[in-house]
């Protein structure tokens, strides 16, 4: 069950390409069409860009050469803590591919896309019940997407009451994910981070001292990053409302409590969650992805444009004149909520649930075999997901939690989420969701045990097993190398004098 | 005998027995291994059942599971959304001739069976770059070849559409200059314009707007210069511009805004760059476009693939993921994701931009895509988006009574005049299934009689004849 991968190197494109050669064949013109004679002279382009030439089954090998250095979801589980990495079902990639769901413009008339419309309508249906809240926007294009939108919305909600210029603050807590302060920052909000108590949780009286009459909202993970819930969320609530701020919801953690809890009973105004989490949209090497957020009553008139709307038996654009407007082009992703609802089809409401409580339940299982050789820092009782720390083995036998990262490598394992959330030292985050049997959890903790007994310098040396030894990302940094024309900078790198060259494969 | 081998475990002690006769209970979802085998799991854990492990969850607060309907069996749930798809009409049987930042253009079946490879499609963002070299070399590669093709130094690994790498340009112009006001075209599509706001408005930058030709449809220059000032921060110029006409005096815009200290920032159409002169030689400083459709099917507008590119000197200053080329412990070539300071997970608050998730799938799907169309292959396929554009527009003139509205030199879009309002021939003659355009009233109100009709390689002479054969109808 473990995966190990090969160490091809794969030439570059540039590399490998040969004059002459070409992949695709372009419908053709009629004779004596010249295109250039339509463009005027100062924007003809004279330099061929410089594209590789192969055919088609070259670059075919190429790419699927490139794809066997990946370690995907579907060869062994991915543990990364509040990434949510589940089994994406088949059904979504084969409706999703339909042509009556991938050829359509999102500006053809809405009466040729009205089962496009429906889907998108359905699906808020369902994110509305799960969420509990009153609508549900599906424009945003990903997780931090939705917090912009989040927060554009709150803004909106302030200005509506004459509030807007004095309400400058958004209030986060330091076990906060990135994406908090990085969103309130780009919509022009001062950021107030506050400590986090001994239990791991918001500090009560540190909130109710950073909060006033200039809180816009403050932001909430729960249960938060590291995988504790705020139990004390009818208090934080209830010192948010008294000072006139509102309450947003990150929903990165949302696979911990569905049909337990839900970001309205808890209290908040403004929701994301993310469909290429909860919602087992395939990650995709890093995107695309969907944020849907979910808004109070209060907060429906200013939804960005158009929302859709069912009169009768037909599905309409409706614009509000109270809307923030737009965020991204169109509508939101078709495609991603189309695999979305397919997911919640499937899954029912009851599976949605089972969902979480085995995904909670796996989490439980782990950290119990895991700790005693790993620290676990701050209150014991957490949800879908749990932070070790390292910081124990780094003091006896010099390892750190980069180095058990990719240590598991070797092991034939995808590494957690590490050095985060920033409050634990050495911080290793374990999400393993409900996707994952036993047999593998258990694979996985004996790897985590094994390493933290292995001889320190094979830990640090790792990995060896990996398509690459350990990359020197320090380098990448200062030297920029971005595209193949700056090659030149990497070929002028003065390379290890003391360690031996892994022969590439022939 | 092989000491490898695994003892053989007789099959009949692995099946449940009651189940099979319809006696026992399994549980009912099957994407979920373990909740087979729970009591095993809370033995473990030590706690009696999973509704201990909620215990901290105040009773307040407490939901009693979904008022959701339950789950469907996967021939079942395919059905019904087969039901709901075939309420659309792809545009394979009813034409569109609406394009703006999504043009319709045709994949190769390659690319969608490549990245759709588990290995690809299944993957997380490359955090673990020794298992991820795949990704990070995939996308170093389509980042060199967009930068080729921009002629700009770098490009990063994307962003979630041209919409909205707009309002991330606007950002990066406010943050390297420390000006707040954006000049862009009077004649920017409303979706974007609406976008830009919500990016920049908060920290108080204005957007004020330049003018156009009335004749040939081309920006007004001498307007924009007049309006370059020193509290310029950027300059937007699409080529070509939102009704199709390509935008021949980049260059000067580029100049004016230089002189003051700005920055250029210029859209473009990603087809037209075999034909059409790239962004980093008419001197645009960012480069924003869309490569959908190049890369993945229009899918109503979702997922997008956002183009961000710009100079070796701004790198450090720009949005977006980076994949940069490095070597490993062992001194051989490697990739992993660099400028990692500039992101949210690190600065916090300090960050360039909150993006996170982004479009990598799609960056992969275009690299593949660009690979195998190499340097002839984008210059047919300009050639051939230009011939049906033009043919098109032709046609029109001859055949009905719409004329040319701009003078000015086109690509594969332009405007045309016509008998009846645009809204009307959109609504008309699109709920009889040819979408003929965007209605170029949404754009400057004063054209209310005009549409933008794109037409692209998609596009058969028939489908031509159905628009010409509607658009008579409405006349």
């Amino acid at each position: 069950m473990v995966v190990h991968l090969p160490k091809n190197r794969v030439p570059l494109l540039v590399e490998e390409s040969r004059p002459g050669r070409r992949g695709e064949k372009v419908v053709a013109v009629p004779k004596g069409f010249k295109a250039a004679d339509l463009v005027p002279k100062a924007l003809r382009r004279l330099t061929p860009p410089a594209l590789p030439e192969l055919t088609q089954p070259e670059v075919i090998r190429h790419y699927t050469r490139l794809s066997q250095l990946n370690y995907g979801l579907d060869a062994g589980m991915i543990p990364l803590g509040s990434c949510t990495m589940k089994h994406n079902p088949r059904l979504a990639d084969l409706v999703s591919g339909l042509e009556d769901a991938a050829r359509i413009h999102p500006l053809q008339h809405p009466s040729q896309i009205q089962g496009a419309l429906r889907i998108m309508y359905e699906s808020e249906q369902w994110l509305k019940e799960v969420l509990g809240m009153d609508a549900v926007s599906l424009h945003p294009a990903a997780g931090a997407h939705g917090e912009f939108l989040g927060l554009a919305l709150i803004r909106a909600y302030h200005e509506s009451r004459g509030e807007g210029a004095k309400r400058t603050k958004v209030v986060l807590p330091d076990t906060a994910h990135g994406t908090n302060p990085a969103t309130a920052a780009m919509i022009g909000y001062e950021v107030v981070e506050i400590a986090s108590n001994a239990d791991g949780t918001v500090d009560l009286a540190g909130l109710q001292a950073a909060l006033g009459p200039d809180t816009a909202c403050f932001m909430l993970t729960n249960p938060n990053t590291l995988g504790i819930f705020e139990n004390q969320i009818q208090e934080i609530q209830k010192a948010v409302h008294a000072v006139g701020g509102l309450l947003y919801y990150d929903g990165a953690n949302l696979n911990a409590i569905m049909g337990k809890a839900s970001p309205g009973s808890m209290g908040f105004d403004v929701c994301h969650t993310n469909v290429h989490k909860t919602f087992a949209i395939p990650h995709g090497a890093g995107g695309p992805g969907g944020g849907p957020v979910g808004v109070k009553e209060r907060l429906v008139p200013f939804l960005p444009n158009p929302r859709i709307v069912k009169r009768g038996d037909r599905y309409e654009f409706a614009d509000s004149s109270k809307s923030i407007g737009k965020i991204r082009e169109y509508w939101g992703g078709f495609l991603v909520q189309l695999r979305c609802l397919a997911y919640l089809l499937l899954m029912g409401g009851d599976g949605l649930v089972e969902s979480s409580e085995i995904a909670v339940l796996n989490a439980a299982y782990m950290q119990k075999r895991l700790v005693g050789a790993y620290e676990l820092p701050y209150k014991q009782l957490r949800k879908h997901e749990f932070v070790l720390s390292a910081a124990n083995l780094k003091r006896e036998r010099g390892i750190n939690a980069k180095d058990i990262a990719k240590r598991l490598l070797d092991h034939g394992f995808y590494a957690p989420t590490i050095y985060f959330p920033l409050i634990v030292d050495e911080a290793l985050m374990i999400e393993p969701t409900e996707s994952e049997p036993k047999d593998e959890l258990d694979a996985f903790v004996d790897a985590l045990l094994a390493i933290a007994k292995e001889d320190p310098a094979v830990v640090k040396a790792a990995p060896k097993h990996a398509p690459v030894a350990r990359v020197d990302d320090v380098w990448a940094a200062k030297n920029l190398v971005l595209t193949w024309r700056h090659l030149a900078k990497l070929e002028e790198r003065p390379r290890p004098a003391a360690r031996s060259m892994v022969a590439p494969a022939a | 005998m092989n000491q490898n081998v695994e003892p053989f475990v007789r099959p009949q002690t692995l099946i449940s027995k009651a189940s099979f006769d319809g006696l026992g209970s399994l549980p009912k979802m099957h994407f979920i291994p373990n909740a087979a085998i729970k009591p095993e799991l809370l033995k473990t854990i030590g706690v009696r059942s999973v509704e201990d492990l909620f215990a901290d969850v105040p009773a307040a607060v407490r939901t009693k599971g979904l008022n959701l309907p339950a789950g469907l069996s996967d021939m079942e749930a395919e059905s019904y959304l087969r039901s709901l798809l075939r309420k659309n009409q792809s545009t394979a049987r009813a034409p569109n001739f609406v394009g703006g930042t999504l043009k319709e253009h045709y994949v190769p079946p390659f690319v969608e069976r490549l990245v759709f490879r588990q290995e690809f499609y299944t993957s997380y963002t490359a955090y673990q770059a020794e298992v991820a070299q795949g990704t990070l070399q995939a996308v170093f590669e389509y980042q060199s070849m967009a930068a080729e093709l921009l002629d700009l130094e770098v490009v990063n690994a994307s962003m979630y559409d041209a919409s909205t790498a707009l309002g991330e340009a606007g950002l990066m112009c406010y943050r390297e200059t420390g000006r707040k006001t954006l000049l862009v075209p009077k004649h920017l599509a409303p979706e974007k314009r609406a976008t830009l706001h919500n990016y920049v408005v908060g920290h108080g930058i204005k957007v004020v707007d330049y003018g156009y030709d009335p004749k040939t449809g081309a920006s007004d220059v001498a307007d924009a210069t007049r309006k370059i000032n020193e509290d310029t921060a950027g300059v937007l110029v699409e080529n070509p511009n939102a009704f199709g006409v390509l935008e021949e005096h980049v260059p000067e815009l580029a100049k004016a805004a230089h002189d003051k200290g700005a920055l250029l920032v210029q859209g473009f159409d990603l087809s037209s760059l075999g034909l059409v002169t790239p962004p980093g030689q008419l001197g645009a400083d960012i480069a924003i476009g869309d490569g959908t459709t190049l890369a993945f099917p229009l899918g109503g507008g979702g997922p997008q693939l956002g183009i961000f590119g710009t100079h070796e000197r701004f790198a450090r200053k720009m949005p977006g993921k980076l994949m940069g080329a490095t070597r490993d412990a062992d001194g051989n070539r490697a990739y992993c994701m660099t400028l990692q300071t500039r992101e949210q997970h690190i600065r916090r608050e300090k960050a360039t931009s909150n993006i996170c998730t982004n479009e990598t799938l799609l960056a992969i799907a275009l690299g593949a895509h660009l690979a195998a169309l190499g340097p002839s292959g984008m210059r047919e396929l300009a050639e051939a988006n230009a011939y049906r554009a033009h043919r098109l527009h032709d046609l029109l003139k001859k055949e009905t009574q719409w004329r040319p509205g701009f003078t000015g030199p086109f690509y594969n879009e332009f405007t045309v005049r016509g008998p009846v309002e645009g809204e009307k021939a959109y609504d008309r003659v699109g709920a009889g299934g040819v979408t003929p355009g965007y209605p170029a009233g949404r754009i400057d109100p004063v054209l209310k009689d005009s549409l933008v009709v794109c037409s692209t390689e998609v596009h058969s002479d028939d489908d031509h004849a159905r628009l010409v054969a509607a658009l008579k109808e409405v006349a």
